[in-house]
């Protein structure tokens, strides 16, 4: 499974505040095509990052397929926002090309994925 | 996607018993215009051709079966799925659950020249390794998943899964090669009448006919029988101390969005024993909470759950597999120790048909002894913007003690 890191852009908005504040980012114009819903709670983002059955294209033109729990520390950009500069993954990522099916580029279940959230 | 017409001539002589016994809703069916259809997946589209014939031949009603995803269902009255296929349609009313019941099991299969050597299939194969696409495969292909992408070949064709002489494979699929035993858990062929079907009185008349022992005979070449589901919720442990069930809630958090789109958000739902009920009503539940995206719900047992023999801990959870991720505590405010991640919460329990399913958990799969917190979270993690249910994620009815006490 290659291993080179795919981007998305994503837009960020804070999510609710019970019973513990919230951060949405979705993918920029296609929202439910990639969606993380963070706990966002003392400076650490917690929570899920799904696609559809239909999988996200990447800007590097490789379809994503992703179920996963994210964890990551949030850090101060340099012109103020908020970024998770090395995030945690655990769950399922399969990767295909762009009119691939599933995982034909591989498949693979781990506690050890990484996620970044850089702003822009 | 492709399309095989099976159409048998009535033979009204040889299904008079069953007319007889059946004429309402036969004549009925009867006098529904144009084809069944009924659509299912890679997988079971080989099993179902027997039995297929034999309804036509003794209803009149001719079947099209549509092979490929179930959803969306494309006019559909009837579908066959794997439990993982037919989950967000059966949960979000496409499907009714209460038509819906199982087929059998099919095994996964290593399949290989003859006489080859034993051994894993990433070493043993000398070229390309076939897998069979779809949502229906993600454990088998998560079990080749140390092996390089470009040394498999993801394959939704069913021909070229057959001519495959390396491939991991539903045993409908598998070619001429030699077949070993996999350890990828087998696909249950589980079946629904589609919500709003064009043809309802022939999908239930299909249903029937796939309910009797006639068709589970001619289905039994292909699919082995349902297996035996978990044992009912008890009374007691075997330890003869009270059954132990979610005391309360200690903490939970649900996405904002899940919250505003979901129905079942209320987590005392989860406290106490299997309580679910599904209402007339699509989408109508009672007794789970719906844990959304990525949503959790953190309870206190009440007491120390051990590490004993087997499983320790059962979640219960309604309608289809939907995952569960598990973590453990002996303190409310934690740490809490991964147990099990995304495990798949679709064990069948006995007596609660196809609605209440159940997953297991070993506290010695995170080297813990004890713990009396546990924390429940989602595992499906399908984005909420796109849910179209109001019951997205894992819905949890309840959460059992299996070890209490030391063995």
């Amino acid at each position: 499974m290659d291993r080179s890191p795919l981007s998305f852009p994503m837009v960020a908005a804070a999510a609710g505040t019970s019973p513990h504040p919230g951060v949405q980012v979705v993918l920029d114009g296609n929202p439910g095509e990639l969606e993380l819903e963070f706990l966002s709670e003392n400076l650490t983002l917690r929570g899920g990052l799904g696609t559809t059955g239909d999988g996200v294209l990447s800007n590097e033109a490789t379809r994503l397929w992703m179920h996963a729990i994210g964890t990551g520390p949030v850090t101060r950009a340099s012109d103020g926002r908020g970024e998770v500069a090395t995030g945690n993954l655990m769950g399922y990522i399969a990767l295909g090309r762009a009119f691939e099916d599933e995982g034909a580029r591989g498949t693979c279940s781990a506690r050890d994925h990484t996620f970044t959230l850089r702003t822009r | 996607m492709r399309r095989a017409a099976l159409t048998a001539a009535a033979r009204w002589t040889g299904a008079a018993t069953l007319l007889l016994a059946s004429s309402g809703s036969m004549a009925h069916a009867r006098g529904e215009s144009g084809d069944l259809h009924l659509r299912t997946s890679e997988a079971f589209g080989p099993c179902l051709a027997a039995a297929l014939q034999a309804f036509s031949r003794e209803s009149g009603l001719s079947v099209v079966v549509d092979v490929g995803d179930l959803d969306p269902v494309r006019g559909a009255d009837v579908l066959i799925g794997d439990d993982s296929e037919l989950t967000r349609l059966l949960e979000g009313g496409i499907a009714e659950l209460e038509t819906s019941f199982d087929l059998g099991s099919l095994p996964w299969v290593l399949v290989v020249p003859a006489g080859s050597p034993a051994g894993a299939l990433s070493a043993l194969a000398p070229e390309r390794v076939a897998v069979m696409g779809g949502r229906a495969s993600r454990a088998a292909r998560e079990s080749l998943q140390g092996m390089p992408a470009e040394r498999m070949r993801v394959s939704r064709d069913a021909d070229e899964l057959r001519r495959a002489p390396y491939a991991l494979v539903p045993r409908s699929l598998a070619g001429p090669g030699e077949q070993r035993p996999s350890a990828v858990r087998p696909l249950m062929a589980v079946t629904a009448v589609v919500a709003g079907a064009p043809h309802p009185a022939g999908a239930r008349t299909l249903l029937a006919f796939l309910r009797s022992e006639r068709a589970r005979r001619l289905l039994a070449s292909c699919l082995d029988p349902p297996a035996t589901g978990a044992a009912p919720p008890r009374a007691s442990s075997p330890s003869g101390a009270a059954a132990s069930y979610a005391q309360s809630v200690v903490d939970w958090w649900l996405p904002q969005c899940s919250l505003t789109h979901n129905g079942y958000n209320d987590p005392r739902q989860v406290l106490g024993g299997p309580d679910a009920v599904k209402l007339a009503d699509k989408d109508d539940y009672r007794g789970i909470m719906s844990l959304g995206q990525g949503g959790y719900v953190i309870v206190d047992m009440g007491q120390t759950v051990v590490d004993g023999k087997g499983a320790d801990i059962r979640v219960y959870q309604v309608t289809g597999t939907e995952p569960v991720t598990l973590y453990a505590a002996s303190s409310p405010q934690g740490p809490f120790t991964l147990v099990a991640l995304r495990e798949d919460c679709g064990n069948r329990v006995t007596g609660f048909g196809n609605f209440e399913r159940s997953c297991d958990f070993d506290l010695r799969d995170a080297a813990l002894t004890e713990a009396r917190y546990l924390k429940v979270e989602d595992g499906e993690i399908y984005p909420c913007l796109a849910g179209g249910t109001i019951t997205e994620g894992a819905d949890i009815d309840a959460i059992e003690i299996l070890n209490i006490t030391k063995p």
